[in-house]
C-alpha cells in the first residue's frame, strides 16, 4: 500500500482525531518512556499529517508505550493518543512495517502465542519462549526466578482453558477472508 | 451483593494477593463467584494486534458471566480492569457488538448486550466504617500508609474518580484504621510488562515511585494489582510492597499468617505486630 493510503487507512481507523492536535507536547512531556521514543506522540503525530506515515510505522515509539493512559487523560483536545498508538502497532505489523528485532514485540508475541496454545497466560511459559530469542533478558531474571521458587510462587504447570483450539477457532473468525 | 470475580492470570501466583482476598472476603461474609472456565482477557497485548481478537476474548468472559448469571464482573487487576471496561465500551457499539456475538455462538455462550465491570478496590471502598473496626488490633493506627493506584486504574474508561489523584484508596485506608502518606507517585507508571525487555527503563520509574514514598516517611505501600506490586517488590528497596487486601485482612484482626505475607520479596514483618 502507498503512503497515501495507508495515511487514508489510518485516518479511518479512527486516526483522524489527531488532526485537531495542536503540537502542544503536553502527551509527550506526561510519558513515561519518553526518552526512549526516537519520536514521541506529538512528533509521531506531526509526521503523520505531513505524509512520513511509514516512518511513523516504523518507529520504535508504538513499542516503548505501556498504555499507562497518561497522554490520553491530559491531551487538551481530548484526543485518544493511547488508542491512536494501539492503532499504529497493529499497523505496522498488519502492514509489514514493525521495527524487525524490537524485544517488546518479541514479548508480545511470546504472550499471544500463550493465549492461542491455552487460553491463559502463565508467567514461566511467556519467559520461556521469550527466552528463545532473548536469553540474557531471561538469565538475568533467574535470581529473581529462584526467590519466587523460594516462596512457592512460580508457576510450573502452565494454566489451560478446558478447549483452548475453540478459542483459537473463534479468535481467528475475524481474519480476512 | 453477589459478585462475578475474573481472577486474571497473574492473581493465583502473587504475592498473597489471593490468600488475602479469600481470607477477607470470609471474614466480611462478601460472596465473590470465579467465572468458570475464565480465559486471558489480552492485556494490553492483543489490542495491539487486533480489535476483534481482542473483543472476542474479552467478550467470551462477559458471556460466561451472564451465563452464570451475573451482570457485573470485579476484578483486583488493573491492566484487567482496564481491558474488560474498555471492551465493554466498544461492544456497545452494535456491529461490533454483532460480529462478536456470532463467533461466541461457536462455543453456544451468549454475548450481553450490558455488563459492568468493578475494580476490588470499588467493593472494598463500600463497606461501613463499623465493619471493618470490631476486631482491629491497636497497632493499625501506628502504621502510615502510601498509597500506590498504578496508571491502569485511573484511565479514561475507568470510573474511580480524579486521574492524578483519586483519593478512594486513601480513604478505604483511613477507615481501616491506618494513617496515610501524602504523596504524589500515586498513579505513575511503573513500566508494567517492560519491565522484561528493557529492565532498566523500568528501574528509573520505580526509583521514581519508591524515592518519593520513602521521602514522605511511609512504613508500607499498599497495590491493588499483580503487576504493579510485583514490579515494586522485586526491585527491593526496603520498603514492603503489599496488596491492600493484606492490609485489610491485618485491620481486621485477620492471622498475618492466612494473608499471603510470606510470599512478598521485601519481609512486611517490621509492621506487623
Ligand atoms: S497532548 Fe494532544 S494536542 Fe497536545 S501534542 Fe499531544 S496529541 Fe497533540
Ligand atoms: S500511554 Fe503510551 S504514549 Fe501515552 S504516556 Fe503512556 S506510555 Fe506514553
Amino acid at each position: 500500500m502507498d503512503s497515501i493510503n495507508l495515511q487514508n487507512l489510518f485516518y479511518e481507523l479512527d486516526g483522524d482525531s489527531i488532526l485537531r492536535c495542536i503540537q502542544c507536547g503536553t502527551c509527550s512531556a506526561s510519558c513515561p518512556l519518553t526518552d526512549e521514543m526516537e519520536n514521541a506522540p506529538r512528533e509521531l503525530f506531526a509526521l503523520i499529517r505531513d505524509g512520513n506515515i511509514t516512518e511513523a510505522l516504523s518507529s520504535e515509539t508504538p513499542w516503548y508505550c505501556v498504555s499507562c493512559y497518561k497522554c490520553m487523560t491530559r491531551c487538551p483536545k481530548e484526543i485518544p493518543v493511547t488508542e491512536i498508538i494501539y492503532t499504529l502497532k497493529q499497523l505496522a505489523v498488519k502492514e509489514g512495517y514493525a521495527p524487525k528485532n524490537h524485544k517488546t514485540i518479541s514479548l508480545n508475541s511470546s504472550f499471544s502465542n500463550c493465549i492461542e496454545k491455552k487460553g491463559k497466560v502463565t508467567e514461566s511459559a511467556v519467559m520461556k519462549c521469550y527466552g528463545l530469542k532473548h536469553p540474557i533478558d531471561v538469565s538475568k531474571k533467574i535470581p529473581l526466578a529462584f526467590k519466587m521458587l523460594k516462596r512457592n510462587r512460580l508457576e510450573i504447570i502452565t494454566q489451560k482453558t478446558k478447549n483452548p483450539s475453540l478459542l483459537k477457532k473463534m479468535l481467528e473468525m475475524g481474519d480476512d477472508k | 451483593m453477589k459478585y462475578s470475580f475474573y481472577p486474571g492470570c497473574a492473581f493465583k501466583s502473587s504475592a498473597g494477593y489471593k490468600e488475602s482476598f479469600e481470607a477477607v472476603i470470609n471474614e466480611l461474609n462478601l460472596k465473590f463467584e470465579e467465572i468458570e472456565d475464565w480465559n486471558c482477557c489480552g492485556a494490553t497485548v492483543t489490542k495491539g494486534v487486533d480489535d476483534f481478537k481482542s473483543l472476542v476474548l474479552t467478550g467470551r468472559i462477559f458471556a460466561i458471566a451472564h451465563r452464570q448469571g451475573y451482570s457485573v464482573i470485579a476484578t483486583g487487576c488493573n491492566a484487567c480492569y482496564t481491558t474488560l471496561r474498555k471492551a465493554a465500551k466498544k461492544l456497545s457499539e452494535k456491529d461490533i457488538w454483532v460480529k462478536v456475538k456470532e463467533a461466541l455462538l461457536l462455543e453456544e455462550l451468549e454475548l450481553p448486550e450490558k455488563i459492568e465491570i468493578k475494580h476490588l478496590l470499588e467493593i472494598l471502598a463500600d463497606i461501613p466504617e463499623k465493619t471493618l473496626s470490631k476486631n482491629r488490633p491497636s497497632y493499625i493506627n501506628d502504621i502510615s500508609v502510601a498509597s500506590y493506584y498504578g496508571c491502569q486504574l485511573t484511565h479514561p474508561f475507568s470510573n474511580v474518580g480524579d486521574a492524578e489523584k483519586p483519593g478512594i484508596m486513601e480513604d478505604f485506608l483511613k477507615k481501616l484504621g491506618f494513617q496515610v502518606t501524602e504523596h504524589s507517585a500515586g498513579t505513575l507508571c511503573c513500566g508494567a510488562s517492560l519491565a522484561v525487555p528493557h529492565e532498566d527503563k523500568c528501574k528509573i520509574l520505580i526509583d521514581r515511585i519508591l524515592g518519593e514514598i520513602k521521602y514522605r516517611k511511609a512504613d508500607v505501600v499498599s497495590t491493588i494489582c499483580p503487576l504493579c506490586q510485583f514490579n515494586l517488590d522485586s526491585q527491593n528497596k526496603g520498603i514492603p510492597i503489599t496488596y491492600i487486601t493484606q492490609l485489610t485482612g491485618l485491620a481486621l484482626g485477620i492471622a498475618p499468617s492466612k494473608l499471603g505475607f510470606d510470599k512478598l520479596l521485601t519481609s512486611a514483618s517490621g509492621i506487623i505486630k
